[in-house]
């Protein structure tokens, strides 16, 4: 027997699920052994060198002010800033970055490495540990065992990866990197099912040989907001993006050689992102289509090379030289890492709990890609929720759970544990009922307060938005107080055909112009002097405005949590409710849900399949 | 309550009668059914939606209790989805009482209100607007009510609401799109368009709440006045309308002191119909309170009735009524054309109906002309409303649809759509509220 180490936590896998998992409890005060398969990759940006976009913005944004990293290293990295939908409400308003994908995996390993409570090593774990029905350890390739309380699988795409490239396929969980074989044996031992999905990546090309001079340029916000609640400024240099389009030979291209691709030669049996599709995918789907979008995006300050966003394929590097050399501006470009397909295994979340526990071995976590999701931001989001929930496991404390009027991230657990994703799940808005108050403006009124709780947000953090959001609240107070003569606002207002303020009404309040539709805040500070700095005067400026959808939305919260209120027993006996579909029946004894609010979103769970069940619960079970 | 269980209850009316019906629904009412029912012919076992005759004995004393009908439908072909029977029994109540004792003996529960209608709705048979129709169309106090309620049951106010709903869900797939895909070169949304399909949404909801005003009114009934001076003849033609002599007719003019309700069906419509008697009459002189009675009538009225005496040339009196409801929607009627004539033809009473109330002589044609103005022929596709439930509901999806043109910015119309949807949702009971559904489901009759 080799050494047998004991910690606190035990996490597996080192990418952006994990990273959340050790940081949030070592940050507890626990020990935590992160064990990779290569710690040069710790924090790896394996497809597109972004962060945020829609939805997923938001999740950075919520894992941040809950005490997390992803904004931080997003922020130091970041090489081009854009705030996406500043047109359609601020409850859309989505922040994105371009990042430099070396200096990410080097800042954030840096991240795991100055926590002191974290030890990394470079193992592959093979065996999770089971004692009594539940998580004692992890043995290792090499035949160590580590003994912990809780684990943590943040695997991403690395549980029995496949990689194609064309017909070619190869073991495998990211471009020239092993993959881990043995632990998703071990989880079908201990009764987890295993599901496969697929993913995809784009090639990236040298930067010389492509030629931007006729494409369109896309460059930052000139006011880049970062993501995190601790950068003050971004300093490093921002770059350009560029924008060009497939077009009808490039289709042709792919049409022709579909026979060579592992997706339509049945060789990929996992199911692929629907909203994140490949390009041969979206030329067969969409064939009336004559051209598709590319975006030719940085890899980073010093780095030679660009990521075509767009155009993930797993087409046989041949075809794909082809197709490239089809496009503007890539009529020369020579890849330098084809695009890719992954197969890996995954575990159906629903067999999860809603702090991301194992249902069948308890003190046993999965955060990120092993859920089924994608994206670094979802994947962030689960890790730190793992990690946490996993620190108060041990503590003998009450879990951590987000709602779905709280947080996008209570939006994504709730779906995956309870609708059972088949295919890579994606956040997105239009995910969230309550969308209206999880905004990006209000992100710490809703959360800090938890990152402040478990101790992962310093006082200082805490302190400096208590202050702010004082200074707002305070404000808006003042411009409910503050009434402002027709003689000052008019000429405001018809600068801004807005209808002025009749001479008899004598004014009106700041509050009540702010809220009309072409003001601003600058505006209202031009009537009545008032300066305060842009942030807080874009918050005030939507609180403001959105006052009675709010109101609107709280009423409508309130109503929910009198269904939340109606918690299931948790023996209950669905078999004996007559009136209930077999199919009802089987789908709400697999998710198991806890209230009936829970319930009524199970997919083919109907209105009355609820009612059923209320009065069933109503007459005790 | 519960679903587990089988119910029982008589769905006629309590009383003698030559038959009542016993129903039963639940997953064990053919099994109750065949312990006590012998078949009248050899079987090898009963078949769905077929009627047996045979007899009704008591299990353990052998006593025969009735012969009877019965007609089983096997789940789901069956009004509440379930097992159901439908017995056919003499409509003595001990027979009923009987044979619902040994039911319940063998297990089955007495329906609560409306359970059987509540188990088709849960069961997913019909929807909210339809359960409350069956209950409409049981209570229909005249023919055009039960016309709509029918209508209803069948499903087309529902279906107009699943229109509703899949246009604006197709509105909000667009929105949605624009949203969380706003780098996608082939998400666009054209903002005219999309105004312009709002509006006609609106429009359509407009139609239905434009015909609910008559809806309520077909199902509630309407007020109509006789109004007229003294001796004019308005209890007369009162009793002429009801088909019998509710009032006392004298020659004496204002005989009839107070004014007289009483309700019936014309022309398909339940009609409130009051005689005005002594009121508006001389006779009533300068008593405020009877002067503010009048006013109230007027005001309340849904169609006024103003008779003038063929037999006389007009007066004072007449003028000063004819001003006094000339806004308002009226009928104006000539009667005593049995009598010689001596009313001057004027202008106003040019589209008058000359009847005789006493004859019964052109009632008829004031019958149709009442129908004629309360229910305009070109509004007639769109009554299907006939619940405050309903209108209440229109009324706030249309709020919610106006919300959405006047919000500032997508994300916001996005909410008033699906603010609107909930509503389509709460109104046809794919929203589960069970405070709305317990509430429908009081109004019920045990039985139904």
């Amino acid at each position: 027997m080799a050494q047998t180490a004991k910690y606190d936590i035990i996490v597996i896998g080192g990418g952006h699920a994990g990273i959340e998992a050790a940081l949030a409890p070592a940050r507890m005060g626990c020990d935590v052994l992160l064990l990779t398969l290569s710690i040069d990759t710790i924090g790896q940006m394996s497809c597109n060198p972004s962060v945020g976009g829609l939805a997923k913005g938001h999740l950075v944004k919520e894992v941040d002010v809950l005490g997390g990293e992803i904004g931080i290293l997003a922020d130091k990295t970041a090489v081009q800033y854009r705030m996406l939908n500043r047109s359609k409400g601020p409850a859309v308003w989505s922040p994105r970055s371009q990042n430099d994908r070396a200096r990410y995996k080097e800042v954030a390993r840096k991240a795991l490495e100055n926590e002191h409570n974290i030890v990394i090593k470079q193992e592959e774990a093979c065996e999770v540990l089971i004692q009594d029905g539940k998580a004692i350890g992890i043995r290792t390739k090499i035949g160590n065992e580590y003994r912990a309380q809780a684990i943590v699988l943040t695997t991403g795409t690395f549980l029995n990866g496949l990689m194609h490239i064309g017909l070619n396929n190869f073991p495998g969980g990211r471009l020239a990197e092993a993959q881990a074989s043995h632990l998703s044996d071990s989880l079908k031992k201990l009764g987890i099912n295993l599901g496969r999905l697929k993913t995809g990546t784009s090639p990236r090309i040298a930067k010389e040989g492509v030629n931007v001079a006729n494409l369109r340029v896309q460059y930052g916000d000139e006011r880049p907001m970062p993501f995190s609640f601790c950068t003050e400024y971004i300093t490093q240099e921002q770059l350009p993006c560029y924008i060009t389009h497939t077009n009808e030979r490039t289709h042709e291209i792919i049409q022709k050689n579909l026979d060579r691709s592992p997706l339509y030669t049945g060789k990929i049996i996992g199911i692929g992102p629907r909203y994140c599709p490949s390009i041969e995918t979206k030329v067969v789907r969409f064939s009336d289509r004559t051209s598709h979008i590319v975006f030719i995006e940085p890899e980073g300050i010093d780095a030679g090379e660009f990521y075509l966003n767009g155009l993930a394929t797993s087409l046989p590097c041949d075809v794909q030289v082809d197709m490239l050399h089809s496009i503007e501006g890539l009529e020369e470009a020579e890849i330098t890492r084809p695009g890719y397909a992954v197969e890996y295994d995954f575990v159906y979340p629903v067999q999860l709990g809603p702090h991301l526990e194992t249902k069948v071995v308890r003190n046993l976590f999965c955060a990120g890609q092993i859920n089924g999701t994608s994206g670094y931001e979802e994947a962030a989001a689960q890790g730190i929720m793992a990690g946490i929930n996993a620190a108060l496991k041990i503590r003998d404390e009450k879990p951590f759970t987000l709602k779905r009027y709280e947080a996008y991230i209570g939006v994504l657990i709730d779906d995956l544990i309870t609708k059972n994703t088949v295919e890579p799940y994606r956040m997105f808005t239009s995910l969230a009922e309550h969308r209206l108050i999880l905004r990006i403006d209000n992100v710490a009124d809703r959360l800090m307060h938890y990152g402040v709780k478990y101790g992962l947000v310093d006082e200082d953090r805490g302190q400096k938005f208590a202050n702010e959001r004082r200074e707002i609240d305070e404000t808006i107070e003042r411009l409910k107080a503050t009434v402002v003569k027709p003689e000052i606002a008019n000429p405001i207002l018809r600068e801004k055909e807005e209808t002025e303020i009749p001479q008899e009404r004598g004014g009106q309040s700041l509050f009540q112009i702010l809220k009309r539709p072409n003001i601003n805040y600058h505006d209202i500070a031009r009537m009545n002097n008032l300066e305060l700095p842009e942030y807080i005067g874009t918050r005030i400026e939507i609180e403001v405005k959105y006052e009675g959808y709010i109101k609107r939305e709280e009423e409508s919260i309130e109503k929910l949590k009198e269904l939340e209120r109606e918690r299931i027993p948790e023996n209950f006996d669905y078999e004996n409710i007559r009136g209930l579909s077999n199919e009802a029946k089987s789908k709400l004894n697999e998710v198991r849900p806890v209230t009936l609010d829970q319930a009524s979103r199970i997919q083919g769970i109907s209105p009355s399949d609820i009612l059923l069940l209320l009065l069933h619960i109503k007459k005790g079970g | 309550m519960s679903l587990n269980d089988t119910i029982v209850a008589c769905a006629t009316p309590a009383g003698y009668s030559s038959i009542a019906v016993i129903r039963l629904s639940g997953k064990q009412a053919i099994e109750f059914t065949k312990k006590i029912f012998q078949l009248g012919e050899k079987v090898d076992d009963v078949q769905p939606h077929r009627s047996y005759y045979g007899t009704i004995v008591e299990p353990d004393r052998n006593k025969v209790i009735d012969k009877v009908l019965t007609a089983f439908f096997f789940a789901p072909h069956s009004y509440t989805g379930e097992d159901v029977v439908e017995l056919s029994c003499h409509g003595n109540p001990l027979i009923v009482e009987n044979i619902i004792n040994i039911f319940v003996h063998l297990g089955a529960r007495i329906a609560q209100r409306g359970e059987f209608t509540k188990r088709a709705l849960l069961n997913g048979k019909i929807d909210l607007i339809q359960a409350e129709a069956v209950l409409d169309t049981v209570y229909a106090p005249c023919d055009e009510a039960r016309t709509l309620a029918i209508a209803q049951y069948e499903g087309k106010l529902s279906q107009k609401m699943y229109d509703c709903k899949s246009k604006i869900l197709d509105l909000l797939a667009v929105i949605e799109a624009s949203l969380d895909f706003p780098e996608e070169d082939d998400v666009h949304l054209d903002n005219v368009q999309l105004r312009h399909d709002i509006e006609a949404i609106i429009a359509d909801i407009d139609a239905l709440l434009h015909g609910a005003e008559i809806g309520v009114k077909i199902k509630e009934g309407y007020k109509v006045l006789i109004m007229g001076r003294a001796n004019v003849g308005k209890s007369t033609l009162f009793n002429r309308l009801l088909g019998y002599d509710r009032v006392i007719v004298h020659e004496e003019p204002g005989t009839t002191r107070d004014y007289i309700e009483e309700g019936v069906q014309l022309s398909g419509l339940l009609i409130r119909l009051i005689d005005t008697a002594g009121f508006f009459t001389e006779a009533q002189g300068t008593d405020r309170i009877a002067q503010e009675r009048s006013e109230q009538l007027i005001e309340e009225a849904d169609l006024i009735m103003l008779m003038f005496d063929g037999s006389e040339p007009m007066n004072e009196r007449d003028v000063f009524l004819y001003d006094l409801v000339k806004d308002r929607t009226m009928i104006l009627i000539i009667n005593k054309i049995d009598l010689n004539m001596h009313l001057h033809e004027s202008e106003i009473l040019s589209d008058s109906v000359k009847l005789s109330a006493k004859t019964g002589q052109n009632i008829d044609i004031l019958k149709q002309t009442i129908k004629n103005v309360l229910i305009p022929q070109f509004e007639r596709k769109n009554i299907l409303l006939t619940r405050q439930r309903h209108i209440d509901a229109l009324e706030k999806i249309k709020k919610y649809l106006h919300n959405s043109l006047q919000a500032q910015t997508l994300d916001t119309t996005a909410y008033e759509l699906h603010a609107a949807l909930e509503i389509i949702g709460e109104l046809t009971g794919q929203v589960a509220r069970k405070d709305i559904i317990d509430k429908i489901f009081e109004e019920f009759c045990i039985g139904k």
